[in-house]
């Protein structure tokens, strides 16, 4: 009992709470208007607003229609996905350093991209999409079984470090393959760094059910994941079946952030930020910070993709790169922040 | 303890031991290597070499040397090329080469394998193998010139460089004023205000365009057209978005491909928004012609589709 | 687990390996690798050939071939595998963490990053600025990890925490300077993933000295090491400078790797393995670890590029590329094998 009294004890008022969502539901809004409207051709409130009025086909609300839309829906979900994904992962494993990287689901997507791009160079995007996905599924789910089999040893350990040998194997071959075809690979190098351009109406198709779905059934997990987080015993204690708990939400972050980085390559910290931000804007029920880090997630990745869009302007920097460079100092600040004592 | 550091001792002094004899075996291999023979002085980009009068046994560390060399009238012993000859190299040169030995890949080539051609002259690309220079040389006058990164310029400039190394200068001078003839008799024929080119290669829908720096768009513009990319980089390809083509909006367009079939790109709904698109101006070629054979040879390639698909008049 | 904890486990089951035979036959292996990986190559050479040239009465060209090529080579790859591996030891116990190696530490991307900005950014440097950016970036980001993660002391975990982000940072700087279209990208990729391609005795005379003098450092500081095993604040009790020797075993450790990433490139890896393979075999004391892991560390880099070698010459897989290859599922072999006991 005195582990659900410490949990109410470290929640803010709900006032608190009710605000912060506000105020994140609005920044989303302003990140998704910047979205649209900003890029090498500026579009202004109005023709946005005509356009979902009153469509009529001019070139620029074809670009938005059929460029910046689905980019932002990408975008959108994406940012989402990774968020929660990194927020269930983190209290699946207790620990504030993990991230659905951990698993192998980045290398193993990236590992099959790049052998899909040399082997079978006409390879349609859906193709594409479907093997990065089964490559970060595969991955994962060859991490979880060893990490399974290794028996005895503390678990988390053992899966950081299973996952930590098959990134690296996964790595190696995709280096292997990116080295020895050199001429074929020109296409898949920005992918590698995570990045949503180009990302259509096809991409959205595959995304947002997979995306809805995951996140609906993530937000059902709220409560199993916060007594998670305190423990297995505890959560034993309080009745949880603890296995069968693990297993579903592992099963949910593979989906979520394995369509993910599928759509959109590998793209970091979010996974790895995000839920620490909202755990320390509003606490540790896991019932409000998985839906706060959707919102969150999503504003955070659209504001880095309209960034992406002026580092090196006229051209643009790979997303993946923007969060990496915000996302750093974040997290070390974070880092010096945090006594050592404290649990995910 | 003791047994352990009596192998810790001897593992230190097998180490120095092995060195001892690599230092003195140099020496000897150094003092050797006087030849009698006349040699020539050749500059290049990481300084001077000196090269045998006439080399016979050439090795080749980037594909765009084999042209310049057969322009010369010699052979290559050895070539690095990825074992992958039938896809890097075009059919009727590697016909031509038959018989030469692989020295492994272009970006880490065998040293030992070009050791053992007993090579009279390496040439290699001056950005992949700078930092082997060293050790190239102590098999080989080396000289090291610009391929793989290599503008137009930078691609005639080779040709001729390959020319004086071999002794064959005024052969390759040939060569390279009938290429120079060849690309203004074109330009006359050439329509009078052909408008821009932007040539894109187009990787699983991904556009990668070619900036001035690259030699196919040098090729072009000594054929009067210009670059529709004109904000200015030192790289010589960046990617575009779909948005950003269509403000670019080039007259023609030029899609670099090595897959069947038509480019996906076609498939998204901005592209009707081209002008190229619309006025027929979209091009599909070959990425290897058009792309990979940095030689004048290449350029020569480049030229003749050139011509054929796009001096037809609007 | 603390010290206790290890030195009851290594007593209920007595010690399968007497170090010192371990060392024997280990040593003997690398001898007998050496030897192979002498005489095989693009022209593949019999012992006796190898014996009648180091005496100096052989064909010039094999002797030159062996001299020049192999021989520094396979020098580098078990001074390589010795630097490596003898500093994953040493960062795993400071840290107290299996899972550190000074990969994790932000070394290896801040020396990848160093490197790849050069080899992109300015293309017409030589060789050796490139060692000399490598090893400055590498030293570089690990001060500055180790300043950002100082608050009144270092707490390894808060270290861990911040290595682990500045390593992403960096892996992120170099994902992105690989993705601007460059000719070369295939450079930056090999020299990422680690070669010894093209290493002669020049690179070899300048990884020597840092290896020669700091493993034994290291090594005499270990018996200082396994008091520190013991927990801060035990050992503060037993009068010993933890800090003041956790820094200076810090330091050589990030210094002779930084000194190896900067002749061979990013070699992942070996850090991280081959500490819990030699732990396994002879226990936590580090008298008898650190010779144990340099010669296991030596013996799989130098397997690893005798592989890359004669896999398919004269084409030559990268030694870093076969390490991560090879060498992950093994680790996780080792792992499962031993947990079976």
């Amino acid at each position: 009992m005195k582990a659900v009294h410490g949990l109410s004890k470290r929640n803010k008022s709900p006032l608190r709470i009710i605000a912060i969502f506000l105020a994140v539901i609005i920044l989303l809004l302003i990140s998704m208007f910047l979205s649209i409207s900003i890029g090498s051709i500026h579009i202004s409130f109005g023709t946005i607003k005509q356009a979902i009025l009153n469509f009529d086909g001019s070139k620029e609300q074809s670009i938005i229609q059929s460029v910046r839309l689905p980019r932002l829906l990408v975008t959108t979900f994406v940012g989402a996905n990774l968020a929660v994904a990194g927020a269930l992962m983190q209290a699946l494993t207790r620990n504030p350093l993990a991230s659905p990287g951990i698993f192998g689901i980045n290398a193993g997507a990236s590992a099959a991209m790049v052998f899909l791009t040399v082997l079978v160079p006409s390879v349609s995007m859906i193709g594409g999409v479907f093997g990065a996905f089964l490559g970060g599924a595969f991955a994962a789910v060859i991490v979880y079984v060893m990490s399974s089999l290794i028996k005895g040893g503390d678990s988390d350990v053992k899966l950081a470090l299973t996952g930590v040998a098959i990134q690296g194997m996964l790595m190696s071959l995709t280096q292997t393959l990116l080295i020895f075809n050199e001429s074929k690979t020109e296409g898949v190098m920005f992918w590698l760094t995570g990045s949503v351009i180009g990302r259509d109406w096809g991409h959205v198709h595959v995304l947002v059910p997979f995306s809805i779905a995951g996140l609906l059934i993530a937000f059902g997990l709220g409560r199993a994941s916060s007594l998670l987080s305190l423990g297995d015993d505890v959560a034993r204690g309080l009745g949880q079946r603890v296995f069968a708990i693990r297993a579903f939400t592992a099963v949910v972050v593979i989906v979520l952030a394995g369509v993910s980085v599928a759509i959109a390559g590998p793209i970091g910290f979010v996974g790895l930020v995000v839920p620490h931000m909202v755990r320390y804007l509003i606490g540790v029920d896991y019932r409000v910070v998985l839906p706060m880090s959707a919102l969150l997630g999503a504003s955070l990745l659209l504001l880095a993709d309209v960034l992406s869009r002026f580092i090196t302007y006229p051209y643009e920097t790979p997303v993946g790169a923007v969060t990496a460079l915000l996302g750093t100092p974040y997290f070390i600040y974070l880092a010096r922040r945090k006594k050592t004592e404290r649990k995910a | 303890m003791n047994k352990k550091k009596i192998g810790l001792l001897a593992f230190i002094t097998m180490l120095a031991i092995g060195m001892l004899i690599g230092c003195s075996s140099t020496n000897k291999e150094n003092s050797a290597d006087e030849k009698s023979e006349k040699t020539r002085v050749v500059k290049h980009e990481l300084g001077e070499t000196k090269v045998k009068e006439n080399p016979k046994r050439v090795v080749v560390l980037e594909l765009g040397f084999i042209d310049a060399l057969l322009d010369a009238g010699i052979k290559p012993v050895g070539v690095a090329d990825d074992d992958k000859a039938e896809q890097l190299i075009d059919k009727d040169v590697l016909k031509e080469i038959k018989g030469y030995k692989s020295v492994g890949t272009r970006a880490q080539p065998s040293l030992e394998s070009i050791k053992l051609l007993k090579p009279d002259l390496i040439i290699a690309d001056s950005e992949r193998h700078k930092n082997v220079y060293k050790e190239l040389s102590k098999i080989a006058p080396t000289i090291e010139l610009k391929n793989l990164n290599a503008n137009y310029d930078d691609l005639l400039n080779t040709e001729l460089k390959v020319g004086e190394a071999v002794g064959k200068k005024a052969k390759v001078e040939k060569v390279v004023e009938e290429h120079k003839q060849k690309m203004k008799d074109l330009k006359a024929k050439a329509p009078k205000n052909p408008g821009n080119v932007l040539v894109i290669a187009d990787a699983n829908g991904n556009i990668n365009a070619r900036t001035s720096n690259f030699f196919t768009t040098g090729v072009l513009e000594q054929l009067g057209f210009k670059n529709a990319l004109t904000d200015p980089t030192k790289e010589y390809s960046v990617k575009m978005t779909m948005e950003q083509l269509v403000k670019a909006d080039p007259d023609k367009l030029i899609v670099m491909r090595n897959e069947k079939g038509h480019t996906p790109l076609a498939k998204q709904p901005l592209w009707k928004e081209l002008k190229a698109v619309k006025n027929n101006q979209v091009y599909e070629v070959d990425v290897f012609k058009w792309s990979l054979r940095r030689s004048v040879q290449g350029a020569n390639g480049i030229a003749d589709e050139a011509e054929k698909l796009l001096f037809e008049g609007k | 687990m603390s010290y206790m904890q290890t030195v009851n486990k290594t007593k209920k089951q007595p010690s399968r390996f007497k170090s010192v035979g371990l060392f024997i036959i280990l040593s003997v292996l690398i001898i007998a690798l050496s030897v192979i990986s002498l005489s095989l190559g693009d022209i593949n050479i019999p012992p006796l050939d190898i014996i009648t040239s180091f005496i100096g009465i052989g064909d010039p060209d094999l002797t030159s071939i062996l001299v020049e090529f192999r021989l520094p080579r396979i020098l580098l790859a078990i001074l390589t595998g010795v630097g490596l591996a003898v500093s994953g030891v040493v960062v795993q116990s400071i840290m107290r963490n299996p899972l550190a190696s000074p990969d994790t530490l932000g070394l290896s991307s801040g020396s990848g990053l160093a490197a790849v900005a050069v080899t992109i950014l300015l293309p017409l440097a030589s060789p050796s600025v490139l060692s000399a950016a490598a090893f400055a970036g590498g030293s570089l980001v690990f001060v500055i990890v180790y300043l950002l993660a100082y608050k009144k002391g270092v707490e390894p975990i808060r270290f861990a925490l911040i290595g682990v982000a500045v390593s992403a940072f960096c892996s992120s700087g170099i994902h992105l300077l690989i993705s601007k279209a460059n000719p070369n990208v295939n450079a930056a990729l090999i020299w990422l993933s680690g070669s010894l391609w093209g290493r002669t005795w020049d690179q070899l005379i300048g990884l020597l000295p840092w290896v020669v003098i700091l493993v034994p450092l290291i090594w005499l500081l270990a018996a200082r090491l396994d008091l520190i095993h013991l927990g801060d604040e035990v050992a503060r009790g037993l009068g010993a400078r933890v800090e003041l020797i956790r820094l200076v075993l810090l330091a050589s450790a990030v210094a002779m790797t930084a000194a190896v990433v900067s002749v061979v490139g990013t070699i992942g890896f070996v850090g991280l393995i081959i500490p819990h393979v030699a732990k396994r075999l002879v226990g936590p004391r580090h008298k008898k670890l650190i010779p144990i892991a340099a010669l296991l560390g030596a013996l799989f880099v130098l397997g690893a590029d005798l592989i890359g070698r004669g896999i398919a010459p004269p084409i030559e897989i990268p030694a870093g590329l076969i390490i991560g290859i090879i060498g992950a599922p093994y680790f996780l072999y080792l792992l499962w094998r031993e947990s079976k006991k």
